[in-house]
């Protein structure tokens, strides 16, 4: 179901939000981390994600099913 | 009178909020702003999706905890095997910046129009096999692609063009872009109003 729309957000709560942006990016600076530092990891996160939320038994099935679709004489035209 | 625009559903891959919260400056931030805007837009946001944003949040700011300053040999070499390349930072410093970090995450979606999706069920994954996996790069996006399909959002927003790409959106039918590509269009639709 969609969320009510509701109106703008006010200056008070644009101001914290602001605030709590400038913090974070402030602290990654002085660590020395960057957004190319997590979007590095982010293929392994995800990974290890997917390995959280679905079965050992759902994971085998889809890289079953998507090697036999490689491997399909159809998908070899497609991709020669 | 005329009628209430229906606010546009952005679906946000994990790149688009990552960028968003680490860097300075950028499309990713610009979009994550105007997405306050809470009678314009909703953001579509998929369990796993969001699931990895904090969990890059949680491992990439790993930094040296206090105790290990003492070995920094051995934390060094651990920094280089490990799969994380570890940022080395003050003692202690690790839990504040992950804490602002999740703080700004929280912060925002508190100020938007959130529709939170259950990750996809595995029927529901084989069912939508055929149609996507022409065009897909990485066996791990499935999961992600599908919650995008069920939710048929307005757009899919990501900055990995070559995950999400054009073969992708022709396979779909849905309509995927960069975060500039949004705001472009939203530019656009504006400039399109102002001058009507």
């Amino acid at each position: 179901m969609r969320p009510e729309p509701v109106g703008p957000i006010d200056a008070g709560d644009d101001a914290e939000m602001e605030l709590l942006l400038a913090q974070s990016a402030r602290a990654l600076a002085r660590a020395g981390i960057t957004a190319e530092d997590f979007l590095e990891a982010l293929p392994a996160v995800r990974a290890e994600v997917r390995r959280e939320i679905y079965d050992e038994g759902y994971l085998r099935e889809i890289d079953r099913r998507v090697a036999a679709y490689r491997q399909a004489p159809a998908y070899s035209s497609r991709e020669g | 009178m005329p009628d209430a625009p229906v606010p546009q559903r952005l679906f946000l891959d994990a790149g688009v909020l990552i960028q968003a919260f680490v860097a300075e400056w950028g499309a990713p931030k610009a979009l994550l702003v105007l997405a306050t805007v809470r009678g314009s837009f909703t953001i579509v946001l998929a369990h796993q999706i969001e699931r990895e944003v904090r969990r890059a949040f949680a491992s990439r700011v790993a930094i040296a905890q206090p105790g290990e300053r003492r070995t920094r040999c051995g934390t060094w070499h651990r920094a280089i095997k490990s799969p994380w390349r570890v940022a080395i930072a003050q003692p202690g410093e690790r839990r504040t910046v992950e804490q602002r970090l999740v703080a700004s995450l929280e912060g925002w979606l508190a100020r938007v129009a959130l529709e939170r999706l259950a990750a996809p069920a595995p029927e529901a994954v084989y069912g939508q096999l055929e149609v996507i996996l022409p065009a897909l790069r990485h066996t791990n996006d499935l999961e992600a692609v599908v919650s995008a399909m069920q939710a048929r959002p307005d757009w899919v927003i990501s900055t990995n063009t070559d995950h999400w790409g054009p073969a992708l959106a022709a396979r779909t039918g849905m309509r995927i872009g960069t975060p500039i590509a949004f705001l472009e269009d939203v530019a656009r639709t504006y400039a399109g109003r102002a001058t009507n």
